[in-house]
């Protein structure tokens, strides 16, 4: 059964002045335990796609379905909920709160779902443990180097088990080392945990490894293939 | 909550120096706050205290026409049973029988119109401490034929101690009352009316003047607690013939100064509030910048599924956390001076002071130490905070993550 | 150059640039509305006690000044023969006082009671504007006349056409009882003077006292213009060396103090409100210096010297006050110049108001010249907040400051 699916989804910028077609018509579907990347050169329109499965934004025409339920039609305290429930993010920029921890901000976002204390303490170290950066636990974001940061913002998706994790070009400022111990750990969670991972991407590295590469074009599919 | 707590905690000293001037700027609006309120409600208590302890009491028993028309004709006959009634009040401090009449007082050529006040010298002692201010002869027994006056009465008939006075005046009835009295003692009271045109003798001797026998104008209460005002008066308006009698409280007796008092503590208000004003500004500037800098963070914190609502709660306690702070530390820094100048007043520059004396003040500043105008100063400067939030709210509840996130905003 | 740069930075941040524009321009206007209210307050009360009460200078013998007693009088000739040719003195009138008892069937209480020529007393004081019932002292009755103020009519408990009996003493020491018939009810809005002050005919009082014809107790004068006032109360104390010729000012220091420290209290208010300003004018700045780190170390790299950064700077913050304190300014010279002619009317406080001789009508009123210095207080205190943001950015490394 697929996780989320778009159904000739589209998203168009400036529709009265310059329309900018950056999703056109749109249909695919992602199973469970997926790791797939989206790939194409910049522009191509697959972070708007990436939004649009993450109802980060609305989509023009078309709509989007986590679990058949269409979450195109959520308003914005709703879809808010909704991606606290279901949906892990991976940024660019790592993104920790710099005032909170590295357990902080994993514990963070179980504690918005009111998971009681002794299931975010377990589960946070759990993740902290398998993202090999437990004996950071305490220190602040900026104590810690880029591979790092990005490791703790992969458990901080992780912690509430969401339904799926999209990944905003998660590799983009790390060096190889950095990039190949990120990509271990995230599919060994990907095997563990059956988590779904959607990328956005145009490093190589990611790409080699991703199982499915879905590459856009001028927010069109050209390609689709399972490894 | 404890860690929404933690973390305002933390974000409020991501910027230091802003963060020390702003809770500066709090700091000094509350100290100079708590001074001039402190100042202001001070000396409206003591205007008050004077008023009630010098002159009305906090209730007064009197012929029901006494306080519209105040002439002997108006005056009471003492109940047989009050004497007792007043023995049992525990609520009372005590009482003072008064008899009060205008008279012309006059020695040789020299005439002036003053209050004669028919006292019982014991009892009035305690009201206003005259035996302390003697500066010249002793102060009044019981059975004295004989007058206290004031200094500048004294210095104005040209007389002194053993001196004779002519009292004249309209005694009960209207009969013509005169009389010739020894002055007995001098006092010098800070309040210049008492100087002026208080003349001060043994009741009995008072009544016997005026033709009073067994008749006062008013019988003032000076109560333990202040507070037990409206009881009291209830109280004793159940004991007395109403017909007849009333129990007046001293806020009807005080009138003027009350409403002196409420002109003065507008304008008071006013000032506080122009300065609350300008640092709810400030605080509107620092909070602003506190949640611009901070877009891109809260939009990530939106996305990953942070409710706007929860932010806005989270912002709001940021605020009242820095008011907060700035209000206790003006309450901390300003508490001991208050505190010291409670205790020591200061008095009036001898310039200003005969102003003072003039509207029948004690020439001192008199700071209060009630906590009530305190608190109320913390209070104050958090809805200020909060106020000075809202526009900075709003801007979290509009923002475009998306945008924020890409970094196009 | 730099202040057109200057000028411009103003405006790059319009919401955070508003925040402390509007800071100064409501807490000036604040200021000023109070510093206004206060002024014209008590500029209002002087000019009442001066025209109502004391006038602008009084003559006495110097001993009846101490004495009080009756017998020290002036000769009114005398004196009127100087004051007549005295190009400085704009009106005069002479009055006989003494203390009295005023008695009615209900009531009784001590009154001072002022014989005045009514026609002379009208050129000198404004008693007879604020008349609410009757006439002054003109009348055509047999009996003699006196006026009242409405409060004591209410505490005799008298009308128009009643009778009041006075019971004094004469010079030689005499009690006398004269029957006087209120002629007129005045209400002026002082309550300590409308408590004291009685007014009858000086005729009448004269015959009463035994005084002889032409003597009188106090002469009181207007002067053509404040200016001149010292100097005619110069020359007129070297022509009547036995009596004493006092000021407004000696004769009620109160007045006078007050005056001055209202000034005080003015630039105190302001004073305050400005410190309060200054700890967001400064937090502005170092945000702003915080936002252009980039900006300025290439502005270092590309040649500019650190005075005219800090040239730049201060002016950028002089500016900002500026800008808030002309709009306080102007804001607070549109209202006061409105409310200063419309007049304030505070009913609710009237009674609390006139207890101590204040009117409860203000009429807010401020000189130029205190616009003029309160923005010069702005600009300094800009240069004052100005300071901190500029160490902050002479501490910036300009070679770091672009590299990131």
């Amino acid at each position: 059964m697929s996780v989320i699916q778009t159904a000739n989804v589209s998203k168009v910028y400036n529709p009265d002045t310059v329309p900018v077609h950056a999703v056109n018509d749109i249909t695919l579907s992602f199973e469970k335990g997926e790791f797939s990347a989206i790939v194409g050169p910049s522009g191509c329109g697959k972070t708007t796609y990436l939004n649009l499965l993450g109802g980060l934004e609305t989509p023009t025409t078309g709509s989007v379905s986590v679990e058949g339920e269409d979450i195109s039609k959520l308003t914005g305290t709703e879809l808010t909920d909704f991606r606290l429930h279901n949906i892990g993010f991976v940024f660019q920029a790592y993104n920790l709160i710099p005032v909170m921890s590295a357990y902080e901000n994993v514990a963070f976002i179980m504690e918005l779902q009111e998971f009681p204390q002794k299931t975010v303490e377990e589960r946070v170290m759990e993740l902290l443990e398998a993202m090999e950066i437990a004996d950071k636990a305490h220190q602040r974001p900026n104590q810690l180097s880029g591979g790092q940061q990005q490791r703790v913002a992969v458990a901080r998706a992780l912690a509430s088990r969401p339904k799926f994790i999209l990944a905003d070009e998660p590799t983009a400022n790390l060096d190889s080392k950095a990039t190949n111990n990120l990509l271990d750990l995230m599919l060994k969670m990907n095997e563990k945990e059956e988590t779904t991972f959607i990328f956005s991407t145009h490093d190589d590295r990611v790409m080699s490894r991703a199982k499915r590469l879905i590459k856009l074009d001028d927010g069109k599919v050209l390609a689709d293939e399972t490894k | 909550m404890k860690r929404k707590i933690i973390l305002a905690w933390r974000n409020l000293w991501r910027n230091k120096k802003r963060t020390y001037i702003t809770l500066a700027s709090v700091t000094f609006a509350v100290v100079i706050a708590t001074m001039m309120r402190g100042l202001q409600l001070g000396t409206y208590d003591k205007m008050l205290d004077d008023a009630i302890t010098s002159t009305t009491g906090h209730v007064a028993l009197m012929d029901k026409l006494y306080w519209d028309d105040k002439t002997l004709l108006n005056s009471m006959e003492f109940p047989p049973n009050l004497e007792e009634v007043l023995r049992a009040d525990p609520n009372l401090d005590f009482w003072v029988p008064q008899l009060f009449s205008g008279a012309l007082v006059s020695s040789g050529q020299h005439t002036r119109g003053v209050l004669v006040q028919g006292v019982d010298p014991q009892v009035q002692d305690r009201q206003i401490n005259l035996s302390e201010k003697i500066i010249e002869g002793s102060y009044l027994s019981d059975e004295d034929e004989a007058v206290l006056i004031g200094k500048e009465l004294s210095l104005f008939l040209r007389i002194g101690v053993g001196d004779t006075i002519v009292l004249l005046g309209q005694g009960y009835m209207g009969v013509t009352a005169a009389a010739k009295y020894p002055i007995k003692g001098i006092y010098d009271h800070p309040m210049a009316e008492f100087n002026k045109r208080l003349v001060f003798l043994p009741l009995a001797t008072a009544q016997y003047l005026f033709f009073m026998e067994g008749r006062l104008t008013n019988v003032n209460l000076v109560l333990k607690d202040n507070e037990e005002v409206s009881n009291t008066q209830t109280y004793y308006q159940s004991k007395m013939d109403t017909t007849l009698l009333e129990a007046r409280g001293w806020r009807t007796m005080n009138k003027e100064i009350l409403s002196g008092i409420e002109s003065d503590n507008f304008f008071g208000k006013i000032m506080i509030g122009i300065l609350y004003m300008v640092i709810g500004f400030g605080l509107f500037g620092t909070i602003l910048m506190m949640t611009m800098e901070r877009k891109k963070e809260f939009s990530i914190m939106i996305a990953i599924g942070m409710r706007r609502t929860k932010l806005l709660t989270q912002v709001i306690l940021e605020s009242i956390m820095i008011a907060g702070i700035g209000a206790l530390a003006g309450l901390i820094i300003s508490f001991p001076a208050v505190y010291f100048y409670y205790l020591n007043p200061i008095p009036v520059p001898e310039e200003s002071a005969d102003m003072y004396r003039q509207m029948n003040m004690e020439p001192i500043l008199q700071i209060s130490i009630k906590p009530g105008y305190m608190v109320l100063q913390f209070a104050v400067v958090l809805c200020v905070s909060i106020v000075a939030s809202v526009i900075p709210l709003n801007n979290i509840m509009k923002f475009n993550i998306v945008d924020i996130i890409r970094g196009r905003q | 150059m730099i202040a057109s740069l200057a000028w411009r930075n103003v405006w790059r941040n319009k919401t955070r640039s508003f925040a402390v524009i509007l800071a100064l321009t409501m807490g000036l206007f604040g200021a000023l509305l109070i510093a206004s209210m206060s002024n014209g307050m008590v500029d209002k009360w002087i000019k009442n006690a001066i025209e109502n009460e004391i006038s602008e200078v009084q003559i006495h013998q110097a001993q009846y000044l101490i004495m009080e007693e009756l017998g020290l009088t002036m000769g009114e000739k005398e004196l009127a023969s100087v004051l007549k040719k005295n190009t400085n003195v704009r009106s005069y009138t002479s009055r006989i006082r003494t203390e009295a008892m005023a008695m009615t069937a209900n009531n009784s209480t001590q009154v001072s009671l002022i014989g005045i020529d009514p026609e002379e007393e009208k050129k000198v004081t404004e008693v007879h504007q604020f008349m609410i019932d009757g006439q002054y002292l003109e009348t055509k009755s047999k009996f003699k006349p006196v006026i009242i103020s409405e409060r004591l009519a209410e505490k005799l408990k008298v009308r128009l056409k009643s009778k009041i009996i006075f019971t004094l003493a004469d010079k030689t020491g005499n009690m006398a009882y004269e029957n006087f018939k209120v002629n007129g009810i005045f209400d002026t809005n002082s309550t300590m003077f409308d408590d004291r002050n009685v007014f009858v005919r000086k005729s009448d009082l004269q015959k009463i006292l035994k005084l002889e014809d032409g003597q009188v107790h106090e002469v009181a004068l207007r002067v053509t213009s404040p200016e001149i006032l010292e100097s005619t109360v110069n020359v007129l104390q070297h022509t009547f060396p036995d009596f004493k010729i006092r000021d407004w000012k000696v004769i009620n220091p109160t007045l006078s103090m007050s005056g001055s420290m209202m000034t005080l209290f003015n630039y105190i208010l302001v004073g305050i409100v400005l410190i309060a300003l200054i700890f967001g004018i400064i937090n502005t700045m170092l945000m702003v210096i915080l936002e252009r780190t980039k900006e300025i170390g290439m502005l270092r790299s590309l040649g500019m010297s650190k005075r005219k950064i800090a040239k730049m700077i201060t002016l950028e913050t002089i500016f900002l006050c500026l800008v808030g304190g002309v709009m306080g300014n102007l804001l607070a010279l549109g209202a006061i110049e409105y409310f200063g002619s419309a007049g304030m009317h505070f009913e609710s406080f009237k009674e609390g108001m006139e207890q101590f001789g204040m009117s409860a009508h203000i009429y807010p009123k401020l000189d130029y010249s205190f616009y003029a210095i309160i923005t010069l207080m702005v600009v300094f205190t800009a240069v004052l907040s100005s300071i901190f943001p500029i160490i902050r950015a002479f501490k910036l490394n300009p070679a770091l400051a672009i590299r990131d």
